[in-house]
């Protein structure tokens, strides 16, 4: 368990998601190989270090040392990692060969049962990729000659995005050309797949790049794609586009309209339990009515003002049922806004078994379907109220 | 100014012919008739049409009633009346602002034209909640005068009843002395009564008692017909007035001489009369609003005095009388926007007005 806690992290910052377009090259070990695989034919290691050193500046050679310990630092994670997944297979009797990282998650979540609502605060143990930041590769060797021809854009990974997505709008081109030669007529231009998702936001743009950009650069790079993506033939680099974008949350799902029920003598109602604030409202609409409506065994002045009564009137009027249906409904609980709030949602839900698709569409566009969650924000400490500041004094 | 002569045929479905109350029928359930200048002038003057009502009458260019079901009642009951029974009593009962004032302000009319003298208090809560002074009662110990009510009330029952007491020329059946130099003679016009009392401000409340003591007696020896009025009857049972003593106690309604008067003449233990009344919610204190109706309102008091009378209930609009009160706002123009006259506007105006009258007035005022 000593070991495990090591292992398991409190995290603060934690990458995730996103295949990185630039498979960074695993840290530094190409370029501590090279040093550490210079030995000569003849067998004995050339003093490498020793000649070159001379010729390696200072900052030169702290940026090989920084970069070998986060090398060594990240290879011992790893260790220490695939070590406690073990332990931990055993701790749960499972087979350590074929342990994965859900079941990992799954027995940390039995080990270390957490009541923190964010689930990024609660303990986890990942592999050391998705907990620590991703570095570059080494950008330039021993003798300081950079290796990315761009290196000295200072951006180089994203200029390099650019140049590609130019070059491909170029092919992209003469492969229009080519059709348009062949005179292939049957082959339409594709439509945009790009319905359900959207661009990746800057953050995950800079993961991806393991570099920061301007908002301006942001903006450009995206403007650049989606001139790309509204080319004609664009779906043949759908593949390429799509690692940048990110699907959209799926769409709520098509709630069931609950089937009308029948009472005694025959009329259909619907019940239907609303909220609003802290008031609680019960609401029955039946059908073959004549617009007949209760509150509280009152009738529509049980509401005094005018506006509770528009509340009441919206979904009626909207979805045209007023003196159609009777409503009846008890409500309790907070105050009168709240109270013809809670009604109104109760109308509007119970109104969805009585009218066709099109006007329940027309009625969750309306806002007349959602919940309004909307409750009273709390007084903190050093402050008249929720937002109220106490009076200022300059001196 | 549009105005309907009784002689001109009007086609429009929510308006009738029909403007002497005592032949409103049935059929004529729902409709607007007209009341001239002259008669309103006659019998209102001194109050009885609601403040809000009578204002929007002047606005819309001559006042029109609705006739409405417990008006229609009332007028049959009163036309098959047995007079040589015991008087009845009617009350009328409902919702705060759903017609009753109004109501009574038709039978006041039926009244009129069917010549029955009338006896009209327009609203009682004025005399319990807003006196204008009231004196300790000289004659009768321990109780309350309105002398300036009192005067205001004999203005209005000369104005109501001018030409008919002159026709019906009634005589004082008693000697009234009011001071050692005043004094009203046995055989005196009524008429005379009447003028002392409405100049002699300190003697005006005994006036009314002596005039509505007269009247009674005038109603059992068959020499006219009494029609009592009362609006707002439950406020003489009210637990409490605005007049106060001078040791701060209050005084209560049933210790004014007034109150004394009308009950008196709403007793059953005369005939050749009828007597209409209405209690209303907004006639008591907020204390005692809970039901509108009558046992309730009227308390153990004021029920054992009624007792037994026929209770008429006067509800919110029906279908037919909402269309027809729309129609006629549309017609005198009142509702302007085109949308207000649609199916769906007037859907929505049932709706927000739940049906009830004076909700559906004010709904509809801009204001």
């Amino acid at each position: 368990m000593a070991v495990l806690r090591e292992l398991v992290v409190f995290p603060s910052k934690c990458f995730r998601g996103v295949r990185s377009y630039f498979f960074s090259a695993p840290l530094f070990q190409n370029g501590s190989l090279k040093l550490n695989e210079s030995v000569s034919k003849d067998g004995h290691a050339l003093d490498f270090e020793q000649s070159d050193t001379k010729k390696m500046s200072k900052a030169m050679k702290s940026y090989m040392e920084r970069a070998k310990i986060h090398d060594n630092f990240i290879k011992q994670q790893l260790h220490e990692y695939n070590i406690g997944k073990r332990h931990l297979a055993n701790m749960m009797g499972k087979d350590p060969e074929f342990f994965t990282q859900t079941d990992v998650d799954e027995a940390i979540r039995y080990l270390f049962p957490s009541g923190l609502f964010d689930p990024r605060a609660r303990p986890m143990m990942k592999h050391p990729d998705e907990i620590y930041p991703k570095r570059k590769a080494a950008e330039f060797d021993v003798n300081g000659r950079p290796y990315h021809s761009l290196f000295y854009t200072s951006k180089p990974n994203y200029y390099t995005l650019m140049h590609d997505l130019a070059v491909k709008f170029k092919q992209l081109d003469r492969h229009e050309d080519k059709i348009i030669s062949r005179g292939i007529q049957n082959q339409k231009p594709t439509e945009l797949f790009l319905f359900g998702s959207e661009w990746i936001p800057k953050q995950k743009i800079e993961n991806v790049l393991l570099e920061s950009l301007t908002d301006a650069q942001y903006v450009n790079l995206i403007k650049t794609f989606e001139r790309f993506s509204q080319h004609p033939y664009s779906v043949i680099e759908k593949d390429f586009i799509m690692q940048f974008r990110r699907q959209l949350a799926a769409q709520v799902e098509i709630q069931q309209v609950p089937e009308l029920m029948r009472d005694e003598s025959g009329r259909p109602y619907m019940t239907y339990n609303a909220r609003r604030k802290t008031s609680n409202a019960t609401v029955k609409v039946i059908g073959q009515g004549t617009g007949v409506i209760s509150i509280n065994e009152t009738d529509i002045h049980f509401f005094q003002r005018e506006q509770d009564k528009k509340q009441i009137i919206f979904p009626l009027q909207f979805s045209d049922m007023l003196g159609k249906v009777d409503v009846v409904a008890t409500v309790d609980g907070c105050g009168t806004s709240a109270q013809s709030g809670a009604i109104r949602l109760g109308i509007s839900m119970c109104l969805r078994s009585f009218v066709n698709a099109e006007t329940i569409e027309r009625m969750r566009l309306a806002g007349l379907l959602s919940f309004d969650p909307r409750t009273r924000e709390r007084k903190k400490p050093g402050q008249a109220g929720a937002r109220k500041k106490f009076t200022w004094k300059k001196r | 100014m549009i105005r309907f002569s009784p002689t001109e045929t009007i086609t429009n479905t929510f308006r009738t012919n029909e403007l002497d109350p005592i032949n409103h029928r049935k059929d004529h359930d729902g409709r607007f008739y007209s009341i001239s200048q002259s008669v309103k002038k006659q019998l209102f003057s001194g109050g009885g049409l609601p403040k809000e009502y009578k204002e929007l009458s002047e606005t819309l260019n001559g006042l029109s009633i609705m006739v409405r079901k417990p008006a229609i009642e009332l007028i049959t009951y009163l036309n098959k009346t047995n007079f040589d029974a015991p008087v009845n009593r009617y009350v009328l009962y409902g919702k705060t602002g759903s017609g009753k004032s109004v109501s009574l302000a038709h039978i006041l009319h039926y009244g009129s034209n069917a010549g029955m003298v009338l006896v009209h208090v327009p609203w009682v809560p004025n005399w319990v909640r807003f006196p204008k002074g009231c004196t300790p009662s000289v004659i009768h110990p321990n109780k309350y005068d309105h002398p300036i009510e009192s005067v205001e009330w004999l203005r209005h029952f000369s104005t109501q009843n001018g030409p008919l007491m002159q026709k019906l020329e009634l005589k004082t059946t008693e000697t009234y002395a009011w001071s050692k130099r005043e004094m009203t003679a046995v055989g005196s016009p009524l008429s005379e009564l009447i003028d002392l009392g409405m100049n002699r401000a300190k003697h005006a409340t005994d006036c009314v008692t002596a005039l509505l003591c007269e009247l009674k007696k005038a109603a059992l020896s068959k020499r006219c017909r009494v029609l009592v009025v009362i609006d707002g009857f439950n406020s003489f049972f009210s637990p409490k007035s605005r007049v106060r003593r001078e040791d701060k106690s209050i005084v209560l309604p049933t210790e004014f001489v007034l109150t004394d008067a009308f009950l008196s003449l709403t007793r059953n233990d005369w005939n050749n009369g009828a007597i209409v009344v209405s209690v209303d919610a907004s006639a008591h204190p907020s204390e005692l609003r809970e039901s509108p109706l009558p046992r309730y309102q009227l308390g153990k008091q004021g029920f054992e005095h009624l007792d037994p009378f026929i209770p008429i209930e006067v509800p919110n609009y029906s279908e037919k009388e909402f269309h027809s009160q729309i129609d006629y706002y549309v017609e005198r123009n009142w509702l302007q926007q085109p949308k207000a006259r649609t199916e769906r506007g007037r859907a929505e105006l049932s709706f927000t007005s739940g049906n009830h009258p004076l909700s559906l007035m004010k709904l509809v005022a801009p204001y």
